[in-house]
């Protein structure tokens, strides 16, 4: 049985092996040759999706068992309508302008088979049909042409390849040979490729015998396909499906992982590497350059080494997190932010989640106890602690762990939902992934600590909060235009944040600067763990010290924090303590 | 902050003068970088290295041909190698140079005179391939630091023999050094036990594969160049290629 993978393959007769084809010699073969490499398909041992013609869905019947194979039976004809740029096909491929870009591609399957690229260009989306459906409810999916084992046979009859390959398949995967010189890919005209794929040169080839994805990444890779597909036929150009997916490699490369093959063409290096172990894939990322921090940068206090420089972003199933809850008094307050946060994958299954119970009611204390035991949750009791206490506990657990991240939330910072509209500061309030999107951008910027709403209940962070709580002398000095604070309340005007950047990474936009910090809930690395709560400690800590001290630090250069631009967190609580059971510190 | 490290050593290039030499020092100091510089004898009173720790001070290390020569491990094995493959003095003194730069990056790494995390070895025809603009101060060099972990190599993916790396530039941080220069001299040896005449490219295009994770690359365009490297840095974000291990 396979990990987590489907398997999606095809087999219809396009007549290749017909007299009078127009094909090549070499390129002629019988039907029943395919029929034998399917039946090298249809022996694997994993759910497998395959579409059809109805004169062979009894040949597969006779060969597999029902519960792990759905058929997706049609005609070969009704690729005229499934495949939506058929007529496009037909014309581009009997143009005699086309057909002689090459010596070969007059007599190639592309030119000659009415069906050959239909069929063909539509692998991405059957694959992308089936992540969609999920009929065996798997994460991950691989298109494996049917005729596959005709040059990978003995590979495939190998142990352990589809147990292995889904860690190939994190992101959406190419296996890529490099293809130099010539003035076309399979027909398509090499500059007028390169010109689409925004490179110079055209390099490599994307395999479409075999390639996959994570769901998510699959549906990426889908819309991109078909959008560069229409673009092609559009100016009359056309290769086969491998020419969009080498586009593809080159357009969005931080999208795909590619294995490299040597120039044949032959993938079978991919099962061997299998066979190996870990495999090595080329995997592409964007760095954003920048002057390196001088000794003589404008703050007189010494800057911590840069620390983008110093790790490399790891990935996010190696990651270990925590999660912190600090919750009193209320189980059923405790029960309302465990279902909301479930709203999101990842959180509750991936990390270990401590409730730090400040509870001074006994029955209340039981009952959170019972429940974090019913949940798998860690129950930590050590009387009222207060809210900073109970922050102060969380950093000191999470130090003491093997963590790489925590996360903090008090009881009342539940998940907003997806239908929520925007936050007064008009910023979404749901998104999709959110667990292994924050690790990623927490790995990548390297930011201490991220917050994950930008508006809170009182004020946003575009407002500069630490204004009210640093020294007068600071005030003074860093806004000298605005030094007092007023006698009583809130200002009319506070300074505003001082954003360094703004970056928007898988779809998460963020601000790093002088973000301010709060209670509020946050994701924090280990180094930001240390660096805000255990370097300085104080014997009676509030929101508004840490505020103050940490946002000197910031300006320091020693902590490098980070906001969302987005506002997941709903304030809710609906079971309320009496106000004078509350505890600060 | 990064450390540049190159070298004025007249045997790359026979037909530059002495004072083309110190123009390249000159333009060195002008990046503003703090520099480390290998160099031939005969210029060092020649050169204006600036005050020790202000804006692109240079550190000079004497190198002669004969050190430069000794210099490399088992250079008697090697020099068997270059005699049998035909190659001319200048030839070899050149591989010497480019096979070295690495070993040089690692020793500046622990010398360390500038205090610096990364290090950028420059080579000292760079700038037969791209604008001086380029290293000017806050010029597109100046950028670089971020894209040194793992270790930057510039990629040529036009040759026969794959993914071949240039020794124009390369550069990585202090914390990986030690093992790269490492693996990096165990595999020249190999080489040369194999009667192969090792270069700056063909260990790399070995250690990519042998230390996955360990290295990131730039594609260069077809020309080979490293203009579009720099290009690259101005425009940013860079797009940068590891070969990672699916776990």
């Amino acid at each position: 049985m396979t990990n987590n993978l489907t398997l999606v393959t095809a087999l219809f007769d396009l007549g290749r092996g017909e007299e009078d084809n127009g094909l090549a010699d070499y390129q002629r073969r019988p039907f029943e040759d395919y029929l034998t490499a399917f039946d090298e398909i249809l022996k694997l041992e994993a759910p497998l999706s395959i579409y059809l013609p109805p004169e062979l869905e009894a040949y597969v019947w006779e060969r597999r068992e029902r519960t792990m194979t759905t058929v997706i039976v049609h005609p070969l004809e009704e690729l005229q309508e499934r495949f939506a740029f058929f007529k496009q096909v037909q014309s581009i491929r009997l143009k005699p302008e086309w057909r002689h870009r090459a010596g070969w591609l007059a007599e190639s399957p592309q030119a000659n088979l009415s069906y050959y690229n239909p069929l063909v260009m539509s692998k991405m989306a059957m694959l992308n049909d089936q992540q969609l459906i999920n009929p065996f409810s798997t994460e991950h999916f691989l298109w494996i042409d049917a005729g596959l084992s005709r040059t990978c046979g003995a590979y495939l009859g190998q142990k352990n390849w589809l147990e292995r390959v889904s860690s190939t398949l994190e992101k959406f995967l190419f296996i890529c040979f490099p293809y130099i010189g010539g003035q076309e890919v399979h027909g398509y005209n090499r500059a007028e490729l390169a010109r689409l794929s925004g490179t110079d040169y055209i390099r490599r080839v994307a395999r479409g015998g075999l390639f996959g994805g994570s769901r998510e990444s699959i549906s990426k890779a889908n819309a991109m396909y078909w959008r560069l597909m229409e673009i092609s036929l559009e100016k009359g150009e056309m290769g086969t499906e491998e020419s969009i997916f080498s586009a593809m490699s080159y357009l969005e490369p931080t999208m795909f992982d590619r294995f490299e093959i040597e120039n044949n063409g032959l993938i079978g290096p991919f099962f061997e590497a299998l066979q190996r172990g870990p495999v090595p894939l080329v995997r592409t990322r964007l760095v954003i350059p920048a002057a390196p921090i001088r000794k003589h940068a404008e703050s007189n206090v010494k800057l911590l080494p840069s620390t983008s420089t110093i790790c490399r972003p790891r990935d996010v199933d190696n990651l270990s997190t925590a999660i912190y809850i600090l919750t009193f008094n209320q189980p059923q307050q405790l029960k309302l932010i465990v279902q909301s946060w479930k709203q999101q994958a990842n959180f509750f299954e991936q990390a270990t989640v401590h409730v730090i119970d400040n509870s001074t009611d006994i029955d209340a204390l039981e009952a959170n106890r019972l429940f974090c035991e019913k949940e798998g949750l860690k129950h930590q009791a050590q009387g009222n602690l207060g809210i900073c206490g109970g922050r102060q506990l969380a950093a000191e657990l999470f130090e003491s762990s093997v963590h790489d991240y925590m996360f903090f939330l008090e009881d009342d910072m539940l998940l907003a939902t997806p239908d929520m509209p925007p936050c007064k500061s008009g910023f979404v309030r749901w998104i999709d992934g959110l667990y292994g999107k924050l690790l990623r951008l927490m790995e990548v910027e390297k930011f201490d600590f991220l917050k994950l709403s930008f508006s809170e209940v009182y004020g946003t962070n575009s407002e500069q909060w630490s204004w009210y709580n640093v020294p007068q002398e600071l005030r003074c000095q860093l806004w000298p235009e605005q030094s007092e604070l007023p006698k009583y309340g809130f200002a009319r005007s506070i300074p505003p944040v001082r954003f360094e950047r703004l970056g928007v990474f898988e779809g998460l936009s963020f601000a790093s600067g002088d973000v301010y910090y709060s209670n509020w809930p946050q994701v924090v690395s280990r180094e930001g763990n240390r660096k805000m709560f255990l370097n300085t400690k104080w014997a009676h800590p509030h929101e508004q010290t840490w505020m103050s001290h940490l946002f000197q630090e910031t300006r320091a250069g020693r902590l490098r924090p980070g906001v969302l631009l987005a506002s997941v967190i709903d304030h809710r609580r609906e079971y309320y303590y009496g106000p004078n059971e509350r505890v600060e510190s | 902050m990064f450390t540049l490290v190159s070298g004025l050593l007249p045997c790359l290039d026979r037909n530059r003068v002495e004072s083309d030499w110190l123009e390249f020092a000159k333009l060195l100091r002008f990046t503003g970088l703090p520099s480390v510089l290998y160099v031939e004898p005969g210029l060092i009173n020649k050169l204006d290295i600036g005050a020790k720790g202000g804006a692109g001070a240079i550190v000079l290390r004497p190198l002669d041909e004969s050190s430069l020569r000794q210099g490399l491990w088992l250079n008697e094995n090697f020099q068997a190698l270059t005699h049998a493959s035909g190659e001319n003095p200048d030839e070899e003194l050149k591989r010497i140079v480019r096979l070295r730069a690495l070993g040089w990056l690692h020793d500046e790494s622990i010398f360390n005179p500038h205090a610096s995390q990364g290090f950028v070895w420059l080579d000292p025809l760079l700038l037969d391939e791209v604008q001086p603009a380029y290293l000017a101060s806050n010029g597109s060099l100046s950028l670089i630091e971020p894209l040194l972990d793992p270790m930057l190599l510039l990629a040529n993916l036009d040759g026969a023999d794959g993914r071949g790396f240039s020794e124009a530039l390369f550069g990585g941080l202090s914390a990986e050094l030690p093992l790269i220069n490492q693996a990096y001299w165990q595999v020249y040896a190999h080489l040369i036990s194999q009667h192969k005449l090792p270069t700056f490219t063909s260990i790399m295009s070995i250690l990519w594969h042998e230390l996955p994770g360990s290295f990131q690359s730039f594609n260069l365009q077809s020309n080979g160049l490293a203009g579009s490297f720099f290009e690259a840095m101005r425009a940013g974000p860079v797009s940068l290629e590891t070969l990672h291990l699916s776990s």
